[in-house]
C-alpha cells in the first residue's frame, strides 16, 4: 500500500526476551490507518496503547537516550497494545500544536504468574508542543479479569482462614476482586534547550483491587549533548501507597499465624517502593549505531523482606514463599552496555 | 729506399676519390638526427605544457584574478589538479570569451574547462569529459521586486540583469519575441550589483557566483526565492586538434573525479547550499522553516492545504548543512528521531537518494515530494519552497 496515502497498513514484529514468549516474535501492532481529513486519523487493528510519553518506542532502544525507558514508571504498565479502535486529532494552535490521541480496545496479558484480561481499555492523551517544550496529560482506564491461579488460590487460603485470620474473608472479597477497575493518570514535560534536554514524567495507578496496588512513580532525566557523545542522570521513585488491608488474627491463634497475617497484609500492599538513581553516556560512534554505558542503582524505600515481582524479581521467604538464604539488603546495582543500531 | 719512394696504394685514392660523399651523408644523417632529436626533444617538452584558457568573463568562484592573471577559483584549480596529476606543467592564456574558439582553431589550446557542449558552435571538434559536477541558471530578485514563481508572471517587456555574450537557453525564446528584454553588463558582479542598487530588479546568474557575491557584500538585498532557469553539467573538452592526446587528459578527469578530487575543490570555493524543492507543478508555493522542520522532524505529517507529504534527502556535507541550518538538529538526533516516526508507525525517515538526478526523478514523480537538494542542482522541473537564510544571505 502506499505509504504515503491516505490508507495505511502498519504491521510490528517484536521479537524480544521475555518470561512467557522468550525470544518468539510476535505481532505488537497490526493496523489500518485511514486519514479523512488532514487533521484526522483514525486506526483500527491492533495498536500502541498511549499510556506514557514513550508507549510508541519503548522498544526502540536506539530512540532514547538511556538504555530503556525508566523503570520506575514504566515496569506498572504491561499492557502495551490493544485491539480496538484508534484516533489521532492534530491541530496547529497559533506557533503551538495540540494533538489529541484515543485508543479503545481490548487485549490480554500473559504472566508468568497467570494472565490479565482487559475487557475494556480506554486511553486518551493530549499534548501541547510548542517550540522547545511540550507537556502531555495522559489518562487511561482498564476492566480486568485476573486470572492468576497462584495469587487467587493463596488469597483463597487465606480467606479458609487456614492462616487463623478472622476477617480475610471480608476484606478479600472487598479489597482483592478478581474482576478490576483500574486507571493511570500521566503528566509528562519536555524540554529541548540548545544541547540541553530535560525529560519528566509523573504517574498515578488507582485501583478497585489489591491485585493492581495503587502506586505513584516519577522520574527525571537531564542529558547534555557534546558532539557525538551525550552524558545524562535521572533520578526516579516508584511508591506504593495502597492502604493496610487490616487482616485479624483469631484470638487464642498463636504468635505465629499473627505473625504471617500481617505478612500478608504487607505482601498484598505490593509493597515494593524504590528509588533509582542513573548515570550513563550515549556514544553514537557511527550513523545509525549508538553505544550506551548506563549505570543504574536502585534501592527498595519500603519492604525489602518481601517477595515481589516486577521489574525485579527476588524469592519470598516463608510464610510467603521458602526461601531460606542470605536476606536481599534492598539494592540493586545495574550496569548496561548497549549497541543500539537501526537500519 | 725510402718508403717515400714506394708508390702510392690505390687505397688512399679510393678514400680520397670516395670519402667527401660518405662524409657529407654521415653529415647529412647526423644533421637530420640532431634535428630529429631536436625535434622529438621539442614535441616532448611541448606534450609536457598543457595550454588552457582563461577566459576573461569568468567569475568568482569560477576564477579569481589579480593583475589580469588567474591565480585561483574552481576553473583554475581543476586544470592545476589534472597537470600536477599528469605530471605536466600548466601555461595558461587569458582570452576575451570571444577570442577563445579562435585560438582553438588556430590549435593553442589543449584543454578547456567549464563547458557544455550546448556552449559551443561545433561541439563535435572537442572529445567531451564526463560531467564533472552541475552548474543551475536561476533568477534571482531584489527584496521590493515581486516574487516569481513562474516566467509568466512576469510583465511584457521586463528587464531581466544579463551578461554581455552569454546565452541562456531558457530564456532565449522570451528575449527574441520581446517577452523579456536584456539588460546586458560585462561580468557577472556587475550584473548582481546591478539588482542589489535596483537598476533591475530581477537578474539570472548561477547559484554558485550568486552565493559568492552574497558572501562578499553583506548588505545584499536579494530576496529568499531564486526561480531555477536551467541546469548544466559541467565539463572540459579537449580540441581534436590538441597536440595532446585527449585519452590522455579524460582518463586524468576521470581519476580526479574518482578521488574526490573535483568536489573537494569545488566545496572549498562553494559550500554546499541546501534548498528545499518540490514539483514544479505542486500547488505548494512557499514553505516557512518551522513548516520545514515540523515536516522532517515528524511533528507534521501534512502539508499546507493538505496531502500527506513524502520526504526526500540526499547524503553527504549537503545533509550535514540541512540539519544544522534548518532542523538546528544533528545526525544522531535526527536518526533517533526517524527511528521512533518509523517504529511507531506514523511516519517514515526521508528516503535517500545516491544522485541528484535519482532525486529530481523521484520529486518529479511523486505526489507531495518535498526534498533537499544543493542549489547547482536546481531544475526548472523543480520549484524552490524555501531557500535557508544562510544560503541567501551573506555569511563572509
Amino acid at each position: 500500500m502506499n505509504p504515503n496515502g491516505a490508507l495505511r497498513l502498519v504491521w510490528q514484529v517484536l521479537a524480544k526476551d521475555d518470561i512467557v514468549l522468550r525470544f518468539r516474535p510476535r505481532t505488537e501492532w497490526l493496523y489500518l490507518d485511514w486519514d479523512p481529513s488532514v487533521n484526522l486519523s483514525l486506526h483500527a487493528g491492533r495498536l500502541a496503547l498511549p499510556v506514557f510519553q514513550l508507549s510508541e518506542t519503548r522498544n526502540v532502544a536506539y530512540a532514547q537516550t538511556n538504555v530503556r525507558p525508566y523503570s520506575s514508571l514504566y515496569h506498572l504498565n504491561p499492557i502495551t497494545k490493544v485491539d480496538g479502535l484508534g484516533a489521532v486529532w492534530r491541530q496547529p494552535v497559533g506557533e503551538a500544536e495540540l494533538s489529541l490521541d484515543w485508543v479503545h480496545g481490548r487485549t490480554q496479558v500473559d504472566l508468568s504468574t497467570g494472565r490479565v484480561k482487559a475487557s475494556a481499555i480506554n486511553a486518551l492523551a493530549a499534548q501541547w508542543k510548542q517550540g522547545p517544550w511540550s507537556v502531555r496529560l495522559g489518562r487511561s482506564d482498564y476492566r480486568l479479569d485476573a486470572q492468576l491461579p497462584g495469587t487467587l488460590a493463596q488469597l483463597q487460603a487465606l480467606a479458609s482462614g487456614a492462616t487463623g485470620c478472622s476477617n480475610c474473608a471480608a476484606v478479600l472479597a472487598e479489597r482483592a476482586p478478581a474482576h478490576v477497575r483500574a486507571a493511570i493518570n500521566t503528566v509528562g514535560f519536555n524540554l529541548e534547550l540548545g544541547r540541553w534536554s530535560f525529560n519528566s514524567e509523573w504517574m498515578q495507578r488507582r485501583s478497585d483491587s489489591i491485585l493492581v496496588a495503587d502506586a505513584d512513580a516519577w522520574y527525571a532525566q537531564l542529558a547534555h549533548r557534546q558532539g557525538a557523545f551525550t552524558p545524562f542522570i535521572g533520578v526516579g521513585r516508584t511508591r506504593f501507597v495502597e492502604a493496610p488491608l487490616g487482616f485479624q488474627t483469631r484470638a487464642g491463634a498463636p504468635p505465629a499465624a499473627q505473625a504471617a497475617n500481617a505478612a500478608f497484609d504487607r505482601f498484598l500492599q505490593s509493597a515494593n517502593g524504590r528509588r533509582s538513581w542513573q548515570a550513563g553516556l550515549r556514544w553514537d560512534c557511527a550513523e545509525n549505531l549508538a553505544l550506551k554505558l548506563h549505570l543504574e542503582w536502585l534501592k527498595n524505600t519500603q519492604e525489602i523482606r518481601l517477595g515481589q515481582t516486577g521489574s525485579i524479581s527476588y524469592p519470598a521467604t516463608p510464610p510467603i514463599g521458602n526461601y531460606q538464604g542470605p536476606a536481599w539488603d534492598g539494592h540493586v546495582r545495574v550496569l548496561s552496555l548497549n549497541l543500539d543500531f537501526v537500519f | 729506399m725510402s718508403p717515400s719512394h714506394t708508390p702510392p696504394s690505390p687505397k688512399p685514392f679510393v678514400y680520397k676519390a670516395f670519402a667527401w660523399p660518405w662524409l657529407l651523408s654521415l653529415a647529412v644523417l647526423a644533421a637530420a638526427g640532431l634535428a630529429q632529436a631536436q625535434a622529438q626533444a621539442q614535441s616532448r617538452t611541448e606534450q609536457r605544457v598543457l595550454r588552457v584558457p582563461a577566459v576573461q568573463s569568468w567569475s568568482a568562484p569560477y576564477a579569481l584574478y589579480r593583475d589580469g592573471a588567474p591565480v585561483a577559483g574552481i576553473n583554475h584549480d581543476i586544470v592545476q589538479a589534472l597537470a600536477e596529476h599528469l605530471g605536466m606543467s600548466l601555461q595558461t592564456l587569458v582570452l576575451p570569451r570571444t577570442r577563445v574558439d579562435a585560438a582553438v582553431a588556430a590549435g593553442e589550446l589543449d584543454l578547456r574547462c567549464h563547458l557544455s557542449p550546448d556552449w559551443v558552435r561545433a561541439p563535435e571538434t572537442y572529445s567531451w569529459s564526463a560531467p564533472l559536477f552541475e552548474l543551475a541558471t536561476v533568477m534571482v530578485g531584489h527584496e521590493s521586486a515581486v516574487p516569481v514563481s513562474h516566467l509568466d508572471q512576469l510583465h511584457r517587456g521586463q528587464t531581466v540583469g544579463t551578461v554581455l555574450g552569454f546565452v541562456y537557453p531558457g530564456l532565449e525564446e522570451r528575449f527574441s519575441d520581446g517577452r523579456l528584454r536584456r539588460d546586458d553588463t560585462f561580468a557577472v558582479d556587475r550584473n548582481l550589483q546591478k539588482l542589489k542598487l535596483i537598476r533591475s530588479p530581477y537578474a539570472v546568474a548561477d547559484t554558485r557566483e550568486i552565493a559568492w557575491h552574497l558572501r562578499q557584500d553583506p548588505g545584499h538585498q536579494f530576496a529568499a526565492w531564486r526561480l531555477p532557469i536551467t541546469r548544466t553539467e559541467y565539463r572540459c573538452a579537449v580540441p581534436r586538434n590538441g597536440r595532446i592526446a585527449a585519452s590522455l587528459l579524460l582518463a586524468g578527469f576521470e581519476r580526479l573525479l574518482a578521488s574526490g578530487q573535483i568536489d573537494r575543490i569545488v566545496r572549498n570555493y562553494s559550500p554546499p547550499q541546501p534548498v528545499l524543492v518540490m514539483a514544479a507543478n505542486s500547488a505548494v508555493q512557499q514553505l516557512s522553516r518551522q513548516q520545514i522542520s515540523a515536516l522532517f522532524l515528524g511533528e507534521v505529517l501534512e502539508l499546507p492545504g493538505g496531502g500527506r507529504v513524502a520526504l526526500g534527502s540526499l547524503g553527504g556535507a549537503l545533509r550535514q548543512e540541512f540539519f544544522s541550518q534548518v532542523l538546528e538538529k544533528d545526525a544522531a538526533q535526527l536518526k533517533a528521531i526517524w527511528s521512533r516516526m518509523t517504529f511507531s508507525g506514523r511516519g517514515r525517515a526521508p528516503r535517500e537518494f545516491n544522485t541528484a538526478a535519482a532525486l529530481r526523478a523521484w520529486l518529479i514523480s511523486t505526489p507531495n515530494a518535498l526534498a533537499f537538494l544543493d542549489s547547482s542542482s536546481l531544475d526548472p522541473t523543480l520549484k524552490v519552497v524555501y531557500m535557508p537564510t544562510h544560503a541567501s544571505a551573506a555569511s563572509p
